[in-house]
């Protein structure tokens, strides 16, 4: 326990703000507003010879459907509190303390937060788990897959600007992120040092554009790969030993434009993440998705792609000279070789019920074409038997509360 | 599952979609709205897109206390529709958003004109939408009506 907040200063101070906050509530009438969201999800891929996003040829609930309350405590009229606590159904998702932050309005339009906060990389990455906030059951892998973390502990500060015309806001962030992360089917411990990052959304009537920068210094840990960069420098290969980086500089860029009208919605959104890290290929992708409203029923149908790759490196190390330096070699070959590369098209056709306030039921039929032989979001279990194509199906009830 | 069953579910999915007829019309009745607030400075007028973000959790600058009707409203339905351009269940899902990243708070909902009408007398820079052809006490001020559209 002590450790976690040796590791957390800041959730360390937000619980001792908090007990002080139970202090005054019982001095004066502080108020509290509890929310909350749930979403039941069912799922099945119609292939056996592979899994993608947890689900497999059999029906599961468990991968998707959560609960999550959020409490939230006004100290006073530009200062409050906020916690979220989240119950996921999948063992590979964290439960817990999804949010902690304390938040100071300090005027109309300035708002400053401090504390565990979701990343909001891109439109709907901070409300992922929100399943009522978006169209799909699902949105996107290509773009909203797991590669990057959902959370970082710091600050942000947002500006809102309205003109007769536009209406503007602008969000900055800074802060740290240390946890696992999951790249493919791969788990590695991650740190992330100076992420920050640069927000700007500018919407004109129905038209909403949203840019965003964001950037950290990250650390990963492979073992593996650091001893075998040790090893090519000891061979005197140190220009291939490079490539093998495991920190640097992650960029990511994103890029959205959504028209919203009272029948109809047309969204797209482009991302591009750019890193010197061996595990984390370049990456762009996109989708595009037209829906048209029938109240209380939408149907919208969404193409998304992406395209995933890693600098092409030659091996200068000469074969056939000495077996040790093969062996080197061919290590080298087959490191390159593994690394996934996730080049995925999909269409999906989604029905989304607004049956009562606050409720929604969903459908939604993904078709998905890999590259052959390439990962494509797939874990693969039958690698000779796949055919990188495959039909996923889903079901769901969102609530919020 | 067998790619027939998807065929199957993908056949009904079509199905539904074509079959199921357009509900939630709006009467021809009075739609039109005004907006209104208990403020002393005259000569305030708010454009369509400053109404927009004003009741979409944005500040427009004059430190206003902004209240609605709950989503069974007629008048919200023709708020809505006038000048938000969205249907009330996108508006839901757009402050699920702002709530759960703790960024905009959703205006206080009063549940019906009269006693919105009430509220905004009472409460110096309250700000609220209503039906146009209502009468108006002496200190609300019309920023914004959709008549002449």
């Amino acid at each position: 326990m002590l450790c976690f907040f040796k590791k957390s200063p800041f959730i360390f101070c937000l619980v001792a703000i908090v007990c002080s906050m139970q202090i005054r509530a019982e001095q004066n009438d502080t108020l509290i507003d509890f929310s909350g969201f749930s979403r039941v999800v069912a799922g099945v891929l119609d292939d056996e010879n592979a899994s993608y996003e947890g689900y497999d040829n059999s029906i599961s609930l468990g991968q998707k459907s959560l609960l999550a309350v959020q409490v939230e405590g006004h100290l006073t009229d530009s200062w409050s509190l906020t916690t979220q606590l989240l119950a996921h159904s999948s063992n590979e998702q964290d439960s817990g303390i999804e949010w902690l932050y304390s938040t100071y309005q300090a005027t109309d339009s300035w708002q400053l937060k401090l504390g565990k906060l979701r990343t909001p990389f891109f439109n709907y990455s901070d409300v992922l788990d929100i399943g009522y906030a978006y169209p799909w059951i699902s949105p996107p892998q290509q773009v909203y897959n797991g590669f990057l973390f959902d959370s970082y502990e710091g600050a942000s500060a947002n500006y809102d600007l309205v003109t007769n015309s536009f209406s503007a806001n602008v969000e900055i962030f800074w802060g740290k992120f240390e946890d696992e992360i999951t790249v493919g089917d791969e788990t590695v411990e991650a740190e992330v040092n100076q992420f920050r990052g640069l927000i700007l959304n500018i919407q004109h009537n129905n038209l909403k554009l949203r840019m965003s920068n964001h950037k950290g210094n990250v650390v990963v840990a492979l073992p593996e790969i650091n001893g075998f960069a040790g090893a090519l420098n000891q061979a005197g290969y140190p220009s291939m030993a490079q490539h093998l980086e495991t920190k640097g500089d992650v960029k990511v860029f994103q890029l959205s434009l959504y028209y919203d009208a009272l029948d109809y919605f047309v969204k797209s959104e482009i991302v591009q993440i750019k890193s010197p890290i061996l595990v984390f290929p370049e990456t762009n992708s996109y989708y595009i998705s037209a829906g048209y409203i029938f109240y209380p029923f939408t149907v919208h149908a969404t193409f998304a792609s992406s395209h995933s790759s890693y600098t092409s490196v030659v091996s200068t190390i000469p074969s056939g000279l000495d077996p040790q330096l093969d062996t080197l070699a061919a290590g080298f070959d087959a490191l390159y070789d593994n690394l996934g590369r996730d080049n995925l098209n999909s269409v999906t056709l989604g029905l989304r019920w607004d049956f009562r306030h606050g409720m929604a039921l969903k459908a939604d039929i993904t078709h998905l074409k890999g590259d052959d032989n390439e990962r494509s979001f797939f874990t693969i279990s039958n690698p000779t038997a796949f055919d990188y194509k495959a039909n996923l199906l889903q079901v769901a009830w969102e609530w919020v509360f | 599952m067998t790619r027939l069953m998807f065929l199957k579910f993908g056949i009904t999915w079509f199905s539904l979609c074509f079959s199921m007829c357009c509900v939630g019309q709006i009467g021809n009745a009075d739609r039109n709205i005004i907006v209104v607030a208990n403020i002393d400075v005259a000569g305030i007028v708010l454009s369509k897109q400053q109404v927009k973000s004003l009741f979409m959790g944005s500040s427009v600058g004059y430190n206003f206390d902004v209240a609605t009707l709950p989503p069974s409203s007629l008048v919200r339905v023709n708020f809505n529709t006038l000048i938000i351009g969205l249907t009330e269940d996108r508006i839901q899902s757009f402050w699920a958003q702002m709530r759960f990243t703790g960024r905009k708070t959703q205006p206080k909902q009063i549940t019906s004109v009269e006693s919105l009408l009430e509220y905004v007398k009472s409460t110096p820079g309250a700000v609220t939408y209503l039906p146009a052809s209502i009468t108006l006490p002496d200190n609300l001020k019309i920023l914004y009506t959709t008549v002449s559209l």
